[in-house]
């Protein structure tokens, strides 16, 4: 008999994750650290596993277990699934012993059906929260779970964004959310099941399980190594909602600044958002001291969550949390991505600190090249002609390009180039890939032009006022007039852009270069520790 | 009566009950082998996309799995604009025994029917259509497996009679009746398995009336009992269930794909694996043929499962038939989806929908609207843009109800008429809940202003620069809004008489709405570093302004469950009165220390002016809400009194 894994119940137990995945058993970490972790329940992997090889009793095992699952969830909540008065809504997520990054599918909001729409403005006060989540809902659900196309929904999305008047999804009113959740019920059409939170739920499961045997999930795991992996969990979490209203929201943080290593976190929040708002990059998300401003109650509790993480689990963290009318929920928690020259410094510092030893120090920085890293700093470039939001560090002096087409024909002409974007898109990657520097109007830290710049080492800035002039070729910054050609320069340290060609003075950390050099000395004298060369 | 058929037949034929049962097997087969052609052509012309999974129908036909994998998965498009499928001629060839197996049968029960459908074969084979080569052009796969509406011959359409006539066979050569149904070659144990699906059948069936169809034929052929039933009239629609042991398949080929899903979602409470139900699968067979087939498994735990299932699947045939004429009748009065939502409904509550389409489906709707409520309801509107969408649901539900009652019970028809205008009438009457979903939308719109008002002080608070004329804005359109929904309001108010203390909630959230857009306009021209004393109230203030908006949004929600709730909805409903009040106290203390603050002096005119005047319009928000609170709370009571 296979049996479901409870997640906020009290318990301690810990999970590995070739039971129940790698995120949901670190979720069952934290919970068992006593953070606050929405509960939830997993069903583990080798349910997937009897599903695909087409166990006769996996069907029953699934309906029972998902059953079970609901019946716990209630009881910690106090809420019910798809109720009209007090309904329960609930993630469907996907998990695999190792990590599939935005391999496997995702059902949110599940449960929220109209009458639960209606629950939810009872309990809440606020259409346009419930609404939201009916329209979120619908979006998944449909592409996810349904199969169905997403054309005609983006489409009615971008037809009501239009006739209101507004840029984007987060300025559309409650009625006018309300009107597209109507529109996308009536897309959904013969699938009624969107109203029986039940079968949504079995739905939005079976649709984790389809995602696993999918095409490109599996072309991933030939890709990756992976192909030994049995299957996914299913975890089914109670929602926690950052987008109740403006004491809600959602961001991710890091326990220390991924960039350049510095012992302060870096936090990036929006307000009356959920999570897949601030990773979207399709807004600016605000830092840290909005947070202190508006909820330092929260703020408070969130540094202290980040140090008790990182001290747990010996590296520096990388969180995705919720906000839900003041009350703060941590979502997850892994290791960060950082710079070369962040690795070297938290390294330092770890060591100093006395979290880790040289010799892990060591093994982490095996994949650092070391011999690459300067700080550099710009000289002589003047007073910045306007500040945004440092993504990735390093200074970048470079010609204007608008587009990847301007960017790809100026450094072909053998000059550097700084690419100025709206946002990124996948159209902007091979822009990204011959720029020294990016600077993009909109989106923060998290948003994927920082993630792309980062993962390439180049210098970034995001979120900076750009008005664009498209048809005439030409950018205004704050009161500055960029021509395609002109020369910039940019700190992605201090998210500061500077016209004219400034002068980079790099300079190598040494003192940390020598302590690195002090342990490798040291480590001379250990029998060597041999490690598999695929942890690069 | 098998002496009798025996005698019919010659001595020869005593066979033809095992030469039927191969018949229908082979049925199967060929239905699966028709499959996997379009499933080749279509993984052919889009060899990007996984191919159709065909395992559990293959499962139930007996077929092996790797074959039609191979079948499937290796075929390509060739250059010549043909599809090489491997093994083709193998397929092509199975195809034809198939359907030769099934002649063989009806030649004997039916000689002249076998002789033509030989025939049929012979030109079919001359075409060259069952040609053993190696690759084939895609129109000749949709010659093979489509069913042309203007009626030239195909093998498909040859299949479909030759299962027609096999099944009258197998009825006529029954060697008795079991439970209603026509059987032949049962073992012992096979008999509680038909008996279970009969007995779900017997309990439904009465709600056909007098449609025909439902004819069940049930054989042991081999390892597998299989139960047929052949539904409606429709040729392609068809169930097969075939049982081994505890674990059961169903077969289900229907023209309507939409009406697949919904006969399979009625069993969503077993444990059952479909498959053939991906919209993508659906469209691939949709391109070249003219039915789908949806296949389930359900691996039973023990008998007694497995008869609740066969049960449950006997009794939810009646409701397939007519399905997609009741449909396209429902969504002249309400949405695509909730018109399925009240045939899902009908079904699993043993209502159906035929007694209603029988009584006039259309017309007894529209008659009802147009006597009782002619004013009220225009030409060619929707229920549910006039009741509201639950209250039309609802109602159309109980036409259904009420029309299968008056029918199982002969009642005249004059009574189901009358019955059903009563009902609308009274829906009419208690439109309030509709009414009071459009206050709901109001009180988001005021809570919109007034999250605005919250972001806006916040900035500045914390220093960040405002856009106050895109706040100032967004209030205005918000507040245009409101307006164009409470002229809609008070309209809909008048037309269906609804209570008069109604029209007061609207106009009390309009009138707050009115109050926070001059809030917001103030705001906007409030200047740039207003001293953080003076935010602090301010922002308190816009706090109240929310609270506020969101306990009468609370309020009404809890007040339209009120008139057939439980007392907890009324409870609520006073709770959120209770919040509106102290929200209104909170927010006067509020003000009054902005009051006190900009007359204790210092301040520039144009930042005491705006603050102060601010704070006022704010103030005076709370105070409509609390009005609103108060009309609220009659409402309430008075409901409760009635």
């Amino acid at each position: 008999m296979m049996q479901i894994v409870r997640i906020g119940d009290g318990s301690t137990e810990r999970h590995t994750a070739d039971h129940i995945g790698a995120k949901a058993a670190n979720l069952a970490g934290m919970a068992s650290l006593g953070l606050p972790v929405p509960p939830a329940f997993v069903l583990p992997v080798k349910l997937c596993a009897a599903v695909i090889e087409g166990d006769p009793h996996a069907e029953r095992h699934l309906i029972d277990g998902l059953r079970e699952g609901v019946a716990f969830l209630e009881g910690v909540t106090g809420k019910r699934f798809g109720d009209r008065r007090a309904p329960l809504l609930v993630s469907v997520r996907s998990g695999a012993a190792r990590s599939m990054p935005g391999m496997l599918d995702t059902v949110l909001d599940v449960g929220c059906s109209l009458a639960a729409v209606r629950g939810l403005i009872r309990q809440t006060g606020n259409p346009r929260f419930a609404w939201d989540c009916r329209r979120r809902f619908l979006e998944g659900y449909s592409s996810v779970a349904l199969g169905l196309d997403p054309a005609p929904f983006s489409a009615e999305l971008t037809r009501i964004i239009s006739a209101e008047g507004a840029e984007n999804d987060r300025q559309l009113d409650c009625e006018a959310l309300e009107r597209l959740a109507m529109a996308y019920h009536d897309l959904v059409e013969d699938d009624c099941p969107s109203e029986d939170p039940e079968a949504q739920l079995l739905g939005a499961a079976r649709a984790v399980y389809r995602s696993w045997m999918s095409e490109r999930a599996c072309a991933y795991r030939r890709m990756e190594n992976l192909e030994h992996l049995r299957g996914t969990a299913v975890a089914v979490q109670a929602m926690v909602f950052g987008n109740r209203g403006l004491t809600s929201g959602a961001g991710v943080a890091f326990s220390r600044d991924p960039s350049n290593g510095a012992v302060e976190p870096v936090i990036d929040i929006l307000f009356d958002a959920q999570g897949e708002d601030v990773v979207s990059g399709r807004v600016t998300p605000l830092t840290e001291a909005a947070l202190v401003d508006a909820l330092p109650a929260v703020a408070v509790d969130l540094r202290d969550i980040l140090a008790r993480l990182e001290r747990e689990y010996e590296d520096v963290q990388d969180i995705e949390f919720t906000i839900e009318n003041g009350k703060l929920w941590i979502l997850q928690t892994r290791a960060a991505k950082r710079t070369p020259r962040a690795a070297l410094r938290i390294a330092v510092d770890l060591v100093h600190e006395g979290l880790i030893t040289p010799h892990e120090a060591l093994r982490r920085l095996k994949c650092v090249n070391i011999d690459s890293i300067v700080n550099a700093s710009l000289d002589g470039a003047g007073k910045p002609i306007a500040r945004g939001v440092a993504a990735s560090s390093g200074i970048a002096v470079g010609r204007a390009a608008f587009d990847t087409a301007g960017a790809e024909r100026l450094a072909g002409a053998g000059d550097a180039v700084i690419l100025m974007r709206p946002t990124m898109t996948t159209d902007d990657v091979a822009g990204f890939a011959v720029a020294a520097g990016i600077l993009t109007a909109v989106g923060g830290r998290t948003a994927h032009a920082a993630l792309v710049a980062r993962q390439m080492g180049k210098p970034c800035i995001v979120g900076c006022a750009i008005n664009f002039d498209a048809s005439a070729r030409k950018a205004q910054i704050g009161a500055a007039v960029i021509q395609e050609g002109d020369w910039l320069s940019i700190d992605g340290d201090a998210g500061a852009v500077y016209l004219g060609r400034g002068k980079i003075v790099e300079q190598r950390p040494d003192d940390e270069l020598a302590e690195f050099a002090r342990w490798r000395s040291g480590a001379h004298h250990r029998a060597p520790r041999s490690e598999p060369a695929s942890n690069c | 009566m098998k002496a009798q058929i025996i005698e019919q037949l010659g001595q020869s034929e005593i066979l033809l009950p095992s030469l039927v049962a191969e018949g229908l097997a082979a049925n199967n087969r060929v239905k699966v082998r028709m499959s996997a052609l379009q499933a080749a052509a279509q993984h052919a012309r889009e060899p990007t996309q996984a191919p159709i999974d065909l395992s559990a129908e293959c499962e139930a036909a007996g077929l092996g799995l790797a074959a039609i994998k191979s079948v499937v998965g290796g075929a390509r498009l060739g250059a010549n604009g043909r599809i090489a499928i491997p093994e083709l001629a193998k397929l092509m060839e199975g195809v034809s025994d198939d359907v030769k197996i099934m002649i063989r049968a009806v030649e004997i029960g039916a000689p002249s029917d076998g002789q033509a459908a030989m025939e049929r074969l012979a030109l079919i084979e001359a075409s060259g259509a069952l040609a053993p080569t190696e690759d084939v052009e895609p129109a000749a796969i949709a010659r093979l497996t489509g069913v042309s509406a203007t009626g030239g011959d195909s093998l498909h359409r040859l299949v479909m009679d030759l299962h027609k006539a096999l099944n009258r066979l197998a009825a006529d050569c029954a060697e008795e009746i079991l439970a209603g149904a026509h059987v032949h070659g049962l073992r012992d144990e096979d008999r509680p398995a038909v008996e279970a699906f009969m007995r779900g059948l017997a309990r439904t069936e009465p709600l056909k009336f007098g449609h025909p169809g439902l004819a069940t034929t049930a054989a042991r052929a081999g390892a597998r009992l299989i139960i047929q039933n052949d539904i409606g009239t429709t040729d392609a629609h068809v169930l097969v269930l075939s049982i081994e042991g505890t674990s059961v398949t169903v077969t289900h080929t229907d023209v309507h794909f939409i009406r697949a899903k919904f006969f399979t979602r009625l069993f969503d409470k077993f444990p059952v694996v479909w498959s053939g139900l991906e919209a993508k699968k659906a469209e691939g067979a949709a391109a070249d043929g003219a039915f789908y087939l949806v296949t389930g498994r359900l691996e039973g735990e023990s008998v007694e499962e497995r008869d609740r299932f066969l049960e449950a699947i006997g009794a939810a045939l009646v409701f397939l038939i007519d399905w997609n004429k009741a449909r396209k009748v429902l969504r002249l009065w309400v949405g695509k989806a909730d018109a399925i939502g009240i045939l899902d409904w009908a079904a699993r509550n043993s209502i159906g929908h035929r007694a209603f389409l029988e009584l006039g489906g259309a017309e007894l709707v529209a008659s009802a609207v147009r006597h009782a409520i002619p004013t009220r309801i225009g030409f060619g509107e929707r229920l549910d843009s006039s009741l509201g969408r639950d209250s039309a649901v609802d109602f159309l539900r109980t036409v259904l109800r009420v029309s299968t009652e008056a029918l199982l019970e002969g009642r005249s028809v004059r009574l189901v008429r009358d019955s059903i205008e009563a009902d609308l009438v009274r829906r009419l009457e208690r439109v309030e809940s509709m009414l009071l979903a459009i206050v709901v939308r109001q009180c988001g719109l005021a809570r919109e202003i007034a999250a605005a008002l919250v972001a806006n002080i916040a900035e500045r608070r914390s220093g960040r620069p405002v856009n106050g004329a895109a706040m100032a804005a967004f209030a205005r359109r918000v507040e245009e809004k409101a307006d164009r929904i409470a002229i809609e309001a008070r309209n809909e108010v008048s037309r269906f008489g609804a209570d008069a203390n109604i029209e007061e909630l609207v106009n009390g959230v309009e009138a707050a709405i009115d109050e926070l857009e001059q809030a917001a306009f103030i705001a906007s021209l409030m200047p740039a570093g207003v001293e953080a004393a003076l935010l602090r109230p301010l922002s308190e203030l816009c706090a109240a302004a929310v609270a506020g908006a969101e306990a009468a949004a609370s309020g009404v929600a809890a007040a339209a469950e009120a008139p057939e709730g439980r007392r907890a909805d009324s409870e609520d409903a006073l709770a959120a009165v209770a919040r509106l009040i102290d929200v209104e106290h909170a927010a006067d203390a509020s003000e009054r220390s902005v009051t006190a603050l900009v007359l204790s002096g210092g301040l520039d005119l144009t930042t005491a002016l705006s603050v102060l005047e601010l704070a006022r319009a704010i103030e005076r928000a709370t105070d409509r809400l609390a009005g609103f609170g108060h009309r609220l709370r009659q409402h309430v009571l008075a409901d409760l009194a009635a």
